[in-house]
Order: structure tokens, then sequence, then C-alpha cells
């Protein structure tokens, strides 16, 4: 599998590390709401196909970037970079 | 039957008769000619036995004339080198070369094995699954042995291979696979439009068919024209063209994996064979197609061969398969092969056409040579016990083959031609099953992403014009997705027949047993007619069961002469098409590889990137017993000459507490966080407070994961307002740094910090012990080391010949100690530089078992404790996060679990035998209770404790705080031993912690 | 005054006369993360790139670009992040001086410098690495952070067809024998020369 790094272009799956699940934003340390961390923390779906997660270019570059892959095809659709997915998060969940 | 040589007196366009080879089967001489094939050789020797079966040790001929033989398979070399599985058609031969039969003995003509074949009525598909069950207590000492002398295929060697294989990327615009008529056409037209290609080919000549038919292209040879082909792509700087390379995987994104073949043993070091991971832009398949048998009864012995293969033999290696060779056709390639056969100076038997007499055209050119033609028959048993002798044909009915015409024909070798099939394999592999085409009756290439091109014969293009245009226009197509223009010509004439007929869809391919015998589908596992219809009389429907039921196509051939035909067995049986039936999933890889291949390099000691502090070559010089930790080799301890270890260990321990000691500790993981959002950051991260730690001091430190539960621990020390160094574990340091920067991307986004590992910058080294401040002092003698200018848990810049250091002073050791940070360049330096000015306050080495004495005497957690499932408070670092401030895995360390009473709690633990050999892991549990419910706690941690003249160890235990004076005893299962221990507090030595001012 | 040993200076490597390519490893005077401003511009950072000789920096810096001088190399290795390194004892005094402690992580012996040189020293190290060096992937100048067989490693193409290869100081040795594995296999002569000279000044 080859992965399109928005900083060192397109590199090979083993520069990476997979980080998981991408779909939440992460609470704030000081919201006490155990509720909402165990969300977080143990909640995710499992698809199969298309699948919102992280990915670390751990061997290049070492940015943590966003990739919206398909888990039964591995056909990556977007990557960018963290920070403007979170952004993105961010703004959806204030409307 | 004509006597005579095997090897014909002319023709062999592939083989250079001036050059001679020796070479030795099972043990003796033979000789053969340069460019000769394993396969070739062994026919014109006439050896036409080569191999027994797997299952019923039946003899096994050369079948084809590739890498899909499934019958042929030869062990290669000898000791270390020794190759099982090969097939010989695949071995190119070169001097010396030395191949032996498998899967038989005392040798394939007379196996003593083959007594399975007697059995063969119990050995039907599946037997193993209903057989050997009772008694169970049989299964290991009776069945097991006796199958495996009895089963298997080649022979490993156990040595390490002695071969040197390298490893290389590649990229390119056009990877063209297969270098048959259209692949040269492919890469040709790839490279005139201006694209990168490479052109690879399993082969060791380029041409594919066209080096194995007699034909003309442009009205020259066809070895002309490929030779032109190959001198332009060869002169081209931006084609790379490799003979002797499998493509065997097709993976995702473009990838493909190749294995190289350089030469036939490693020399001088240089690589046997180059495992190439290649990164295309455009991939084009022409891989080419794949004859298929006939399956009637006797059909698997020596002398039945494909007739492509046939032809191929005469054609470039001069061999006869036989002497009088009969053809057997369900197409109409018979002829022509008949023909061929005639020419080329062989005795042909004659054809057997099984085509309706309407299809069959009279054949003139037969006549002429004096060939008998058989229309409208079709051939039903092959003769002879070990070599085919002859064979029964029968003229076919509207009931099939007739009893009542059945004559027999002497031959000695049969040409099979039961119509092509693309050879889809590689372009499978990416889980795309290949729809049938039931006009052609063949499964063509399934729908790939783009980027992917089919040309030739493997797309279903049979006639030659079209075999040539399409690999131009998928070469065009290729270059064009590039972003090149497509240089594309016109059309031009191909004489010759070179064409590959698919033949009629309903041919008629599985010939019923009317004269008695085995009808085989699958050589090499000994797969039959009759096993399909057991399986599917069993339950087994679905071609999946089938082949799992069966074995058949399980083999090292995958089954590319073999599941054809067992799909219309299937189909026979269930009423079902052959593409109704389907095919199995296929996958990498299309050829064996070799283990080594895979590996490169990286094997044995190579096997990952070892990493080194740099004061690892003083370590080993100075005899240390080195251990593996990580990806690091550390001093586990300084042994004088003769002295057992664990005696060293305890004298370094002791040491240590005596005197002063020190310890390389470089491994540790050193994070620099700078940024005016740094203290933030940090006060976040760790589980204890860090907003009141001020420059200039260090703070052992918590770290806590999401769920609350411990993640490392490790040292903050803050150097400046908005610069700190993270100290971590040797092995958390990776998953430590790659937290703090996800944190940073995807949390805390607004946070101004920069992070990054200085692991590498720092060599690190403790100094402990009562005199550790004179040999600091004696080490840095413009500097003041006074308790009032580095007091506890300081952390001070100083200076080395020069350079910028760091002195923290905290203690894992529970002594006075001190952890210097020098420039790594300069760590073996300054470590020299200590011992020798420390000699006067005799300072001594000590490695990481005295180190784990020394912490474990003072109830310092560790790896061992920290295992993932424990809390803060289980390992008695309630107090020092006992303030609760937003942090990471603040709120769900408070989850009620986490906080109940009866968790297992750090205990120390003390044999009641000072010399118990009391094992880390070993359970603990109220003296006397047994069972699974009885276990309420582990040991973590063992050390032999010179301090406390006993062996002691950590442990976790449920109620261990209200446990204290209680015995319980530490079971080891494993050794079945139990051991009686006293429980009491985690700090066996100075718990009052006066040491570390001392 | 005490012995400087580089990373590669750490183990005997075998002498091989006449070799087509050679490994050999310079000594770091000075070396700095640098954090780049979120609009990737900054004045700071030019000034350092001016006391290397980098005249003028071209700002903003974005991804892949590296600039090198006799001494120095500056390379934008991450978003928002440079690596600035020096083998000139006065350049990395100079710069010492200048930069903020705090807002630059000094990490002199982070990495090892060595330096890739010899004839077909591009298809050699082409093969070696994922990225497509034959096919301009990485132009003179430019930089990469990328995996040489099983060790990170930042890849610079300098001038006159060499290449710059800094790894972790502590996988520079694994690094070269991964390099000596390859040439030794594909019948390379690859020597390896480590920085053996003990004049050179290591005041920073």
């Amino acid at each position: 599998m080859r992965i399109v790094c928005p900083f060192c272009g397109e590199r090979d799956a083993a520069e990476f590390s997979y980080g998981g699940d991408a779909t939440r934003l992460r609470p704030d340390e000081a919201d006490a709401d155990s509720g909402r961390w165990c969300d977080y923390v143990f909640r995710r779906d499992n698809p199969r196909g298309w699948h919102h997660e992280y990915w670390q270019h751990l061997h290049g570059c070492r940015a943590w970037l966003y990739v919206n892959r398909n888990t039964a095809t591995h056909e990556i659709r977007e990557v960018r970079m963290a920070e403007e997915h979170v952004a993105r998060l961010r703004q959806e969940a204030s409307e | 039957m004509r006597r005579g040589p095997w090897r014909l007196e002319r023709g062999g366009i592939g083989i250079d008769r001036s050059r001679p080879l020796t070479f030795s089967w099972n043990g003796r001489p033979l000789s053969g000619q340069a460019g000769d094939t394993l396969a070739s050789a062994l026919l014109a020797n006439g050896k036409r036995v080569v191999a027994r079966s797997f299952k019923y040790h039946r003899p096994r001929g050369i079948y084809t004339i590739g890498s899909e033989e499934p019958g042929a398979l030869v062990t290669l070399g000898s000791g270390a080198r020794r190759d099982p599985n090969r097939k010989a058609p695949d071995v190119a031969l070169h001097e010396g070369l030395q191949a032996v039969a498998q899967n038989c003995w005392p040798s394939p003509r007379l196996d003593l094995m083959s007594v399975n074949g007697l059995f063969a009525p119990f050995f039907v598909a599946g037997f193993y699954y209903k057989t050997f069950m009772r008694p169970a207590s049989w299964w290991e000492p009776v069945y097991e042995r006796f199958i495996r002398r009895a089963a298997g295929l080649g022979r490993l060697s156990d040595a390490p291979d002695p071969d040197a294989y390298v490893r290389a990327e590649a990229s390119c615009d056009v990877l063209v696979i297969g270098a048959g008529m259209a692949g040269l056409e492919a890469a040709r037209t790839a490279l005139r439009s201006g694209a990168r290609v490479m052109l690879v080919e399993e082969r060791d000549w380029l041409g594919g068919r066209l080096g194995l038919e007699p034909a003309q292209v442009d009205d020259r040879p066809a070895t002309a024209w490929v030779a032109h082909v190959a001198e332009e792509l060869g002169a081209a700087e931006r084609a790379s063209v490799l003979t002797r390379t499998s493509a065997f995987g097709l993976y995702d994104h473009g990838m493909v994996g190749l294995v190289e073949t350089l030469r036939p043993q490693s020399e001088q070091g240089l690589a046997r064979q180059r495992y190439w991971k290649v990164r295309a832009r455009q991939i084009v398949f022409a891989t080419g197609a794949l004859e298929q048998p006939l399956a009637f009864a006797g059909n698997d012995l020596p002398g039945v061969m494909l007739s492509g293969a046939v032809r191929g033999y005469v054609h470039r290696y001069g061999v006869a398969a036989g002497r009088r060779v009969l053809v057997a056709a369900n197409e109409g390639s018979g002829v022509e092969t008949a023909l061929q056969l005639c020419d080329a100076g062989v005795e042909v038997a004659g054809v057997v056409d099984s085509r309706p007499d309407n299809q069959c055209k009279p054949a003139a050119a037969l006549d002429e040579r004096g060939i008998p033609y058989y229309p409208g028959h079709a051939l039903v048993r092959a003769l002879g016990w070990q070599q085919v002798r002859g064979a029964r044909i029968a003229p076919l009915g509207n009931e099939g083959p007739m009893p009542a015409g059945l004559q027999t024909i002497r031959c000695d070798a049969i040409a099979v031609a039961g119509g092509w099939q693309p050879a889809l394999h590689l372009q499978c592999h990416l889980g795309g099953r290949p729809p049938f085409d039931p006009e052609r009756g063949i499964f063509i290439p399934p729908s790939l992403p783009d980027g992917h091109h089919h040309a030739g014969a493997c797309a279903g293009v049979a006639a030659a014009d079209a075999v040539r245009q399409s690999g131009r226009r998928a070469g065009a197509d290729a270059a064009a997705a590039c972003g090149f223009a497509p240089a594309v010509r016109a059309n031009s004439s191909l004489h010759g027949d070179n064409s590959m007929a698919w033949g009629a869809s309903d041919r008629l391919r599985i010939v019923p047993a009317i004269d008695g015998g085995k009808r085989f589908i699958d050589l090499q596992h000994d797969v039959t007619v009759d096993d399909v219809a057991l399986a599917h009389r069993e339950g087994y429907r679905s071609v999946e069961h089938l082949k799992r039921y069966t074995t058949l196509g399980m083999g090292t051939d995958q089954g590319k002469t073999a599941n054809m035909l067992g799909l219309h067995a299937l189909g026979e049986v269930a009423g079902v098409s052959a593409g109704e039936a389907g095919t199995t999933t296929f996958r990498p890889p299309y050829v064996p590889v070799a283990a080594g291949a895979i590996a490169g390099s990286e094997r044995g000691q190579r096997f990952r990137p070892w990493r080194r502090s740099p004061v690892e070559s003083w370590h080993r010089a100075a005899g240390a017993d080195m251990i593996t930790a990580g990806a690091w080799h550390r001093p586990r301890v300084y042994p004088q000459p003769g002295e057992p270890s664990s005696r060293a260990v305890s004298r370094e321990a002791a040491h240590v507490r005596a005197a002063a000691g020190i310890v390389d500790v470089s491994t540790l993981g050193k994070i620099a966080l700078v940024g005016p959002d740094a203290p933030e950051v940090v006060n976040r991260f760790y589980a204890n407070g860090m907003k009141t730690l001020p420059p200039g001091k260090a703070r052992y430190a918590l770290m806590l994961r999401d769920d609350g539960l411990v993640m490392d621990d490790g040292t903050v020390a803050r150097l400046g307002e908005q610069r700190y160094l993270l100290t971590t574990t040797t092995a958390h340091a990776a998953e430590v740094l790659s937290r703090i920067e996800f944190l940073l991307a995807t949390a805390w986004v607004d946070l101004d910090a920069m992070v990054a590992s200085v692991s590498d910058h720092w060599a690190t080294f403790a100094i402990a012990g009562p005199r550790s401040r004179e040999v600091l002092a004696a080490a840095f003698p413009d500097r003041d080391v006074s308790d009032a200018a580095i007091p506890f848990l300081a952390v001070r810049e100083a200076r080395f010949e020069g350079l910028e250091c760091l002195i923290m002073r905290n203690s894992y050791s529970g002594e006075r100690a001190y952890e210097v940070y020098v420039p790594a360049d300069w760590g073996q330096a300054f470590w020299e530089r200590a011992l020798a000015v420390g000699a006067d306050y005799d300072l001594r080495p000590y490695g990481t078992e005295a180190m784990g004495v020394l912490r474990i005497e003072k109830g310092h957690v560790a790896g061992p404790e920290l295992d993932g499932r424990v809390t803060a408070e289980d390992i008695g670092l309630g107090r020092m996060t006992r303030r609760r401030k937003p942090c990471v895995g603040g709120v769900l360390r408070d989850r009620p679990a986490l906080q109940a009473a009866a968790r297992p709690r750090l205990v120390g633990l003390t044999p009641l035998d000072a010399r118990a050999a009391l094992q880390a892991g070993a359970l603990l549990r109220a003296t006397g209770k047994t069972g699974p419910e009885a276990v309420a706690g582990h040991v973590t941690s063992v050390a032999d404790s010179p301090e406390c003249g006993s062996v002691i160890a950590l442990g976790m235990l449920a109620h261990g705080d209200q446990r204290h004076g209680e015995v319980i005893e530490a079971w080891d299962g494993l050794a079945d031993r139990v051991i009686p221990v006293r429980v009491g507090p985690s700090v066996f030595v100075d718990p009052q912690g006066s040491r570390l001012h001392g | 005054m005490a012995e400087r040993i580089t990373a590669l200076g750490e183990i005997a490597w075998p002498t091989l006369a006449e070799p087509r390519l050679v490994l050999s490893e310079r000594p770091v005077a000075g070396a700095w993360l640098i954090q780049v401003g979120a609009d990737a511009k900054s004045a700071p950072l030019e000034a350092l790139g001016w006391l290397c000789g980098f005249n003028p920096l071209p700002m903003p810096l974005s991804g892949g670009v590296a600039r090198d001088s006799a001494t120095a190399l500056l390379a934008v290795i991450a978003p928002g992040r440079c690596l600035l390194v020096t083998s000139d004892a006065n350049e990395a005094a100079a710069l010492a001086e200048r930069i903020d402690p705090d807002a630059a992580i000094a990490c002199r012996c982070q990495r090892a410098w060595l330096r890739l040189d010899g004839s077909g020293v591009d298809a050699f190290l082409d093969r070696r690495l994922g990225i497509d060096l034959r096919g301009g992937a990485l132009a003179a100048g430019q930089m990469a952070v990328t995996r040489l067989g099983p060790v990170d490693v930042l890849v610079h193409a300098a001038g006159e067809g060499g290449f710059d290869l800094l790894p972790a100081r502590s996988f520079a040795a694994a690094l070269a024998e991964t390099l000596c594995d390859a040439a030794a296999a594909e019948g390379v002569r690859l020597a390896v020369q480590p920085a053996a000279d003990h004049q050179w000044s290591h005041m920073a």
C-alpha cells in the first residue's frame, strides 16, 4: 500500500504507523465527564469500507495525518494533515 | 519404434551444440548442451521417469516446458545448498549442476514406496479426515511418524542458507510483465512514447512462445525479430530488461514483487537472487496462456506431455519427447503439432482429434507424411507400466466413446492438446475473481483498479497479429496514462502460424474411462476425476471446499495445469458450467520464492538494526556479559575472569552501596520539549503536578494512558522557563514521543510547543554510591558540586573539556547519585575519564543486573511492574498523584474498578529460605490453597540482595497493603515448585531514604 | 584533550583498495532543530541562514528543501521544522550565540553526518531507497526523510553527485552495515571512512 504524505509525497505504507480511528474529538483534559471520556477512549465503529483514521509518518517527517481509506479495498480517498481534520471536526461540532 | 538418440540431429534454436555441459543426475554424470534446461537435458539422455507423485508414488515424467510443471520435481544441490521441489523445465543447466530425484527410494524407476499405489482404493480424496483417529494416543508416536515418512515431496536442508541475497527498490512509469510478443510490443511502444519502462521475464530468454515454435514475424524468423526488439530496449537508458525474473506478487497501488535470479549460487559474496519491490505507475500484464491437458485414463504416465511442450522441446532444444509420438487433441493445434514433429524428424504415430468430424478439415498434409488421422476419436487410455507404451482410442458417438471401436496404437509418448487458458494468477492477487467467457471457454482477467492493462493471450487474444496489436495498444495506453504522447505504429504482417486457438468451449476435456484406469487432474497431489465426484457426493460442493477436501491445486504448481480440468469435472457432477463453478482465491507467490530472497541481508545478527551506545565497545572490551534490550546491547555484568555471573552481580551491587559505581544508561529515552506552552504540555501529560517545578529542578514523573492505567515513568527536568528534558524508560521511548506528537497534532492543536528526540545526542551515565560526589568533583574539577550547588533533584549545566553537559541529581538505586549527560561523541571519553579519576574513590562500573538488584531493594517499579494493568495506586504512587488535576488519563483513572480495594498492590516478598529459587512470574496464593480461584497475585521482579543477605522480590498481591507479615506461597506451575514467602513493605533497604543524602 | 569518537569511529572498518563508493563521516560542530512559524516566514531563520552562507535564504521554505554550503546544511524536515547542521566550529559558535535555547533544540550529536560518493552512487542508492532517485524525486539540493533498509535517514542530494545521509547516531553503524551488505551482494566495492581526524576543535 502507498500513502501520499502531504509533506513528503508518496511513500510505502511501511514508513507509516497506524494511529486508530479519527472520528472523534478528544475531550478537554479538564472535562470531568467520564461518559464522554469512555466514548472517546473505548467506543468506535469498525466498518468494512470507508474509514477515517490517523497515521503517523513515523519513518519520514513524523507528521500525524488524517487518512480516509477503504478497509476492504485499500483505496485511499483523502490524506491531509491531522490538524486540518481536527479543525474540520471542531467546525462540525460547533454547528 | 525407431531407435536412436533422443537428441535430434538438427534443430534446437536455444542450444549451443558446440558447448557441451556435464551435470549429474542421481549421482551419475550426464551431458547436455549450453542453453539446455535440466528437463531438456534429461529428456535428451532418455530419462523419462524423474520423480514420484506425492500421495500414490506414481512415476512422474516431464509434463510441461515451464514453471507450471506439476510432476518433474527434483532436488538440486546438496548439503546446505540442497534445494528441493525445483521444477526441471525451470532449471537452467550449468556445468556441474547436481540434481537428484526426490520422494522415491531407492530411485524413481524403482520406488519401494509405490506400495502406496496398492492401497489407492483407500487413499481417496480426504481419506486422512476419516482415518488415523483412533486410538487418539497413537497419533504422535505411530500415525504421524508413518505419515511423515510416506508422504511429502523433497527434503529441506536444516543448515543455514549459505547464499547471499539482496533487496532492491525500483520505480518506473510502465512495468511490463512477460516478454512474449505482446509484452515486447508493449514495452517497445511505451519506451518510444517516452516512458521509463521495466520489462520482466521469468525465463532466461525473451520471446515467450516465439522461442518455442517456428514462426515468422515481419517476414523474418521470430528469433530475429525478438533480438531486434531486445536490442532497442537494451540500448535505451529509460528501459530496463530483467530476465530470469519472476513477478511473484501483485499488491495494492501498483506495487509488484519480483525475484531475479542472478547466479545459480553465491560466489565471493555476490547475491544469488535479488528481490525487487517495484512501484509502477502503470502495469501491463503480458503473462500469456497456459496449455491445459485432457483427462483420460493413465494420463499421468511419463511420456504424456502437453503438446506445446513437445513442440518446444523439439524446436528449442532439439529433443524428441518420444521416438513415436501420438498426438491427442480437442482443438486445431493437434494437426499442427504432428506436422512440426514430423518435419523435425520425429516419428508421429497419428493424430487423435476429438472434434466432431465436420470440424476436422481433410488433412492432406498429414496424408503426405503418412501420418494416420483419427477425426472424431478420443484417446481413452494410455498404456504402460512406468512409461507410455501405447494408447487405446475409440470413436466418439452420441453417448461418448464407443467400446466397440476400441483400437490400440503403439507409441511411447502422447502429446496432449487440451486448449489454453490465460495465465491470470497475478492479475487476481488483489482479490478479483476472473469472469468466465462461455464463447471461448476461458476465464478472462478480472476488473482491476485504473493503471492495469492486459495484452496478448492473457487478455484472451488468440490470433498472432491481434496479439501484437494488443501489446502495442496496452503499451500506448499505459504511456498515455503517465502523460506521454503514445507512439503507435501501423499494422504489419505476420507469417507462420502462431495462433493459439481457444477451441470450442464445449470441447471434450474429460474422457469417460470406458477401458478402466485412473484419470488424473492434479498430477502433483494425485487428485483424480473420481476424487472430484467423491467430494461432491460427500457434500463438498463449492469450489473452495473441493480444493481443500481434495487438495486439488494446492501443490507447488498452484494447479496451473489442473484447476481448469478440476472445474470442468466439478461442473459435470454438479451440473453447472465451469464458469458457474468459479475459481478459488489466487494468492502470491505465483512461483515458490526462497525465504532468503525476502530476507535479503536482514537475517541472523542483521535481522533488525542494532543501536549502539557510545560506550559499547568499551563494555565489550572490558569483558562485559552483554544482553539484548530492545534494539540495544547492554552490559549485564562485568565478571572478573573465572567469576560466576551471579557472584559478580552481587559484588557490583554491594560495591555501589559501599563506595561508588558508574553505569551506562545511554539507552534511556530523552525528549526535548521547548516552546511557550511547554509548561502546559508537561502539566497535562504527566499525572503528578508539574506547575510548581522551577527551572533547575527535576521531578520523578508518571505518565498515564487515556484509560487511566500507568503507561510509563521517567523524569521531567526543567532546564529553562520554556525548556524541558523528559526521560523515559528504554522500552517506551518511541511510544512516549509519538504520544506527545499525537496529542499536539490532534487535540492540543492550540499549544505552541516543539518536541523531538535527543536520545542519541546525550550519552548518559549514572554515578551512584556514598562516594559519588567525590567522583563527580574529580570529573568536573572546575565545578562546584556541593549539596548546596547541586541539591537533590537539581539539574545543572556543567562543562567537560569545554563541552556543554548536564548533571541531574536523582536516584534509581536509592544511593546518592548523579546522572551525567555528555554529548555522545565524547561519551566514551567521559566514561574513561570518570573511571580514571574515580579510581581514587573506588569507582567501578556496574551493569544492568546490579542496577536491577539495587532498584528492587528500594522497591522502585520498572517494566515488570508497569505491565499496562496497574494504576498509580496499585504500585504505591497514589500519594504522588493524589492531587487530581486535568491530565491524560485523569478522568478514567477514577473509575470505580480502578480504585477497588481488592486490586493487587505492590508488596515486597522475602522467601523463608533465603536461597530459594524464586522466579518472576510465579503466582501468589494463600498457603495450602490450590486451584485458579486461589491465585491472588504474582511475583514481578526477583533479586539476590547482598544488602539483605537473601533473595527478595516484588510482587502484586490482592489486598497487599493489609497483608504485611503474612506468610503465603509463590507457586511456579511450570517448574512445579512452591516457595513460602513473607509479605512485607516493598522497600527493603533504607526505607527512610537517608542514603540519598548520605 | 578528550578524544572525540564519532559514530562510525566506534568500529574498525576493513580497508578497501580502490573503492568505487566511499561512505565517509563528517564531525558535527553544531546542530539545532528550529521551529519555523506557521506562515513559514522567520526572520531569525533568515539571519541564521545568512550566517551559514545561504545568501539569500528563500522564504517561505517548503518540504524537501535544503540549502547547503561547504560546511553547513539547512533542511526542512517536517512541517514547520528545520534542521540546521554545521561542521565548522566558528559557524557553530556564532549560531549558538544567536539561537534562543527556548525556541530551538540543540542536538549536536543526535545525528551522524555521513556522505556517500563515488561512481554510480545514484543508481546504487536508488536501489536502496523507497523514493525514486533516478526519476528525479530528489533533485540536486533537495532532501527527504525516509528509510534506507531498516534505518531512518535524512537523505540530501549534495552537489557533485554525492549524497548526505544523516541517520540517528545510534543507528549509524547499522546504516553503514546495510550499505556494505548491499554493496557486497551487488559486487560494488564500498569503503567506510569514519571521521578520524582528531585535530579539529570541538569547542561549540
